[in-house]
């Protein structure tokens, strides 16, 4: 499965979890990760370990996330970027709006 | 066609068409002559290796696919096995780093022979461009290795467009065959992103519904599919160069598509005005790439990216 979306209710914390390509062809399923309530999810960490590609509309993707917290950098955490990835997400400046983490 | 004013030396390359497609050769042969160049033919691995021995050539020109239409069957070559998407596609190399594309493209004798629709013209200014720029870089710099500099032009038509996006098969199939692994997200990020744009932007007009709104963004794709599912006419060409340097390499990737061109300055006036949901994708290349250009009406980009070896002494890897 290319994107997978994990609740955990009493941290009131979601995963997103994206293996392989990080590209439009998941919008669908991304698009579920901005259905939660605000009161049930109050950070979400979006998992790039098995990430291995990501392009322009994965940053938009990323966006609306980000839009869907009220813009707040600390509400969201990219973790585990391979260095690739990684290039792209501080090429776009992401590291600003953003927690940018690793945990390997 | 003038390019043989441009270059007195294309007007005499010597050019090797190596396909098991014997109607391909014959066709394109007749019109490589017409514009002057010294034609061989190779219609098997063996005699492309004997030409190629026995002549001085400038460029291999190799057809790696037959036209993947739904009633065809599974018996087709490198591209074709990777995605049935493209109209035409072919190989352009220098005979010293040919022997790896030889292989995959001449060793299939399954592969049928029955006539192909293509482009001659297309793959004639495919060879003109490259014989141009090696003129250029033996004036420059006539000590440079110029190992394996080769290219790869397809076509894609509509219909092939709606089937499928053909880049990441493509990409991962050129970074495998020239060992050039260490690239491949960055020629895919930057290839796809050049894609999108022709396709989304040239082809199907989305630049109209740029909109600011997450809501807007998320409906953007299926809006897109629509425009796709009923467009009906439309082409994307794809030129990528690799040239290696001492020191790593080069690629060039020029995208032309067949729309009637967007205005740029209005996607990077967007990202600078807003957080814009669109448009980061120019940006994400221009970043990348040392050079990008348009053309005056906005259908045409080529980009420059420039890598380099991470380990010294590391040999260029053209097997």
């Amino acid at each position: 499965m290319a994107l997978e979306i994990i609740h955990h209710p009493e941290k009131k914390e979601l995963t997103v979890r994206i293996s392989g390509r990080f590209d439009f062809s998941v919008h669908q399923d991304f698009r579920k990760a901005t259905e939660w309530d605000r009161d049930r999810v109050k950070t979400i960490t979006v998992d790039l370990r098995n990430t291995e590609y990501m392009d322009s509309s994965a940053l938009g993707m990323l966006l609306i996330l980000r839009d869907k917290m009220n813009n707040d950098p600390s509400a969201i955490r990219l973790l585990n970027a391979n260095p690739e990835v990684k290039k792209i997400l501080e090429i776009a400046n992401f590291q600003k709006l953003f927690t940018l983490a690793s945990n390997r | 066609m003038t390019h043989n004013q441009l270059a007195p030396v294309s007007a005499s390359a010597r050019i090797l068409i190596a396909s098991l497609n014997r109607a391909f050769t014959e066709i394109l042969q007749k019109v490589l002559v017409k514009h002057g160049y010294q034609v061989y033919i190779a219609l098997n691995h063996q005699e492309a290796i004997t030409i190629i021995d026995g002549q001085n050539l400038d460029l291999i020109v190799t057809a790696p696919l037959l036209p993947h239409r739904s009633d065809s069957s599974a018996d087709e070559p490198i591209i074709s096995t990777l995605t049935p998407a493209i109209a035409q596609a072919i190989f352009i190399v220098e005979p010293a780093g040919s022997q790896a594309i030889l292989d995959r493209c001449l060793n299939n004798d399954k592969q049928k022979t029955h006539a192909l629709s293509f482009d001659p013209e297309f793959i004639e200014n495919q060879i003109a461009r490259l014989l141009r720029h090696r003129l250029r870089q033996t004036t420059n710099s006539p000590t440079e290795l110029r190992n394996c500099q080769w290219a790869i032009a397809m076509q894609f038509d509509i219909e092939g467009l709606r089937l499928m996006n053909p880049i990441p098969a493509i990409v991962d199939g050129l970074t495998d065959l020239q060992g050039l692994q260490g690239q491949r997200e960055m020629i895919f990020t930057i290839v796809s992103e050049l894609f999108s744009n022709a396709l989304d932007h040239g082809l199907l007009r989305m630049d109209s519904l740029q909109k600011q709104t997450a809501e807007d963004f998320l409906h953007f794709y299926e809006l897109r599919q629509e425009r796709l599912n009923n467009a009906t006419s439309g082409t994307i060409e794809i030129a990528i160069d690799s040239i290696p340097k001492s020191n790593g390499g080069q690629f060039i990737v020029d995208v032309q598509d067949s729309g009637e061109g967007f205005n740029i300055d209005n996607i990077f006036s967007d990202l600078e005005n807003n957080q814009s949901f669109f448009g980061r994708g120019i940006q994400l290349v221009t970043q990348l790439c040392s050079t990008i250009e348009f053309n005056a009406c906005g259908n045409r980009v080529k980009a420059v990216y420039d890598w380099y070896h991470k380990k010294k002494n590391q040999g260029n890897l053209c097997a």
